[in-house]
């Protein structure tokens, strides 16, 4: 009975990776400073899902999440909890990756602010050339 | 969305998925583990155990624990992070004019009613889900960006002229979030200096008593575990994450007209 | 043990869609509204993984602040690609 782990890992690890493609795909190919801040939150998730992917773990009938759901009454009930639970070290590293990414996020969204009320636009193609026609000063 | 990019994104989607089946065909494919690595199965085993007083957090969240005890300067790099990105965009937007209270429509009174019935639950659900962080999924973290969802409903359904009227403004946001970060910091070193004090050791970022370092902060409240530091700092993360995220939307939230074209040199400094 | 494989195939397959639509479409608030999708696929997934300290850091971020920020941003510059 373990194919089935395997299978649900092995179909999230697939689409995650198409997913990174996708926003890849976005960040070049489209000429918007938003649209490129999108694909850029759209790339940080898909990687995030991955390092849960690394966390998981196949143990008895099935993995229980690395929290305790009572006190342990007798020593002997600690050996339980880590012979059923996943790896919570990575998960630990996944909350800080996310406030990490909101940052960014969140700074890149007001450079873009600052950049429309500058330049007077948020085409890629078109601030180059008003940067030049405004540099001889 | 034309019928065409739904076209492609349905058969782009059905194609990783029959990607990932035919992967997993036979047993094979991705295979996670079976065994829990070594540093792993230490802090599970670690992670609540009154039979071995000088390695346990207390805590019954393993993930709590490895954030706030066992990896905490991790954490409070993570902190500085968000601190300089809340500080890069304080400076971007500097200059701006907070205008002195107007009220502008809003949405429609269904929507106004209604939210009006579900803000108080966000509020209460984010304050429980920190102070909760050390025996159930939850943190400062978590639960500070879930009270920074309710002025961002404000602002939305009732329009940024509904905070200002309120009396809040920017700077004393930042000033609070100040605050918050400043006693995370003497938290930290509130054990060394402690120690220092009676004459015993004590190590910057300590949480429990150790073999050679004695103090340690309050471990239980009556019969609840509580998980002395990372109990402080759930509550001081959730006070700092939602002030400054509330900081950041009132920035943004401003008009294109009150805020300083400060990309054009030293023309902000006259 | 069936349940969790029918909730991973279904929602991974709305995730794929969500994020092509949400990385060609030229309307800026339809991408939002699909990034906040693809954050609910994503959350949901998460939990089938056994983690639920990450699904709740990051429906807030994904779902709510985020496309909040953005729809305020989308007011001040183009609403509209190219």
């Amino acid at each position: 009975m373990s194919e089935l782990p395997v299978a649900i890992v092995t179909v999230v690890a697939t689409v995650v990776t198409v997913n990174v493609a996708i926003a890849i795909y976005g960040i070049f190919s489209r000429p918007s400073l938003i649209k490129k801040v999108i694909a850029l939150v759209l790339f940080t998730d898909s990687v995030n899902i991955l390092a849960v992917i690394v966390g998981f773990r196949i143990a008895g009938p099935f993995p229980s999440p690395p929290i305790l759901p009572g006190q342990p009454a007798k020593p002997e009930d600690i050996g339980v909890f880590p012979a059923r639970s996943v790896d919570p070290i990575p998960q630990a590293l996944l909350v800080t990756a996310i406030v990490i990414g909101l940052a960014v996020s969140v700074f890149l969204l007001g450079l873009a602010v600052l950049y429309y009320k500058h330049f007077g636009t948020t085409d890629t193609r078109v601030i180059p050339e008003v940067e030049e026609a405004e540099a001889p000063k | 969305m034309r019928r065409r990019d739904l076209a492609v994104a349905v058969s782009l989607a059905s194609l990783s998925i029959a990607l990932g089946a035919v992967f997993s065909l036979g047993g094979l494919g991705v295979i996670p583990a079976s065994d829990l690595r070594g540093l792993a199965g230490s802090v599970l085993k670690n992670t609540f155990n009154p039979w071995s007083p000088n390695l346990t957090a207390y805590s019954l969240n393993a993930v709590a624990a490895v954030m706030w005890d066992y990896r905490a300067l991790d954490t409070i790099l993570e902190t500085a992070v968000l601190f300089a990105a809340i500080a890069g965009i304080a400076t971007l937007f500097r200059g701006i004019r907070e205008p002195p209270s107007f009220r502008l429509r809003g949405l429609t009174l269904v929507v106004k009613a209604s939210t009006r019935v579900v803000i108080p639950l966000i509020i209460v659900a984010g304050i429980s889900l920190a102070i909760h962080g050390h025996l159930s999924p939850g943190g400062g973290f978590q639960g500070g960006a879930l009270l920074a969802v309710a002025p961002a409903l404000v602002v939305t359904v009732f329009s940024v002229g509904a905070i200002y009227v309120a009396g809040i403004r920017a700077r004393t946001l930042l000033k609070a979030r100040y605050l918050a970060l400043l006693l995370i910091v003497l938290t930290s070193i509130a054990i060394p200096i402690a120690a220092t004090i009676l004459g015993a050791r004590g190590y910057v970022l300590q949480n429990m008593g150790k073999a050679d370092a004695p103090l340690s902060m309050p471990a239980w409240f009556f019969n609840t575990p509580l998980a002395g530091s990372i109990f402080v700092f759930n509550l001081l993360e959730l006070i700092a994450v939602s002030i400054g995220l509330t900081y950041c939307l009132l920035l943004m939230s401003a008009r294109m007209e009150d805020i300083r074209d400060s990309l054009a040199g030293d023309s902000v400094y006259e | 043990m069936l349940v969790p494989l029918i909730v991973v195939l279904v929602f991974s397959f709305f995730s794929v869609v969500a994020t092509y639509l949400a990385v060609v479409e030229r309307d800026l608030v339809n991408s939002a509204v699909f990034m906040a999708l693809q954050g609910v696929c994503y959350a949901l997934i998460c939990y089938t993984l056994m983690a639920p300290d990450v699904v709740v850091a990051y429906i807030p971020v994904s779902s709510g602040l985020l496309p909040i920020m953005l729809l305020a941003v989308l007011r001040k510059t183009e609403r509209y690609e190219r």
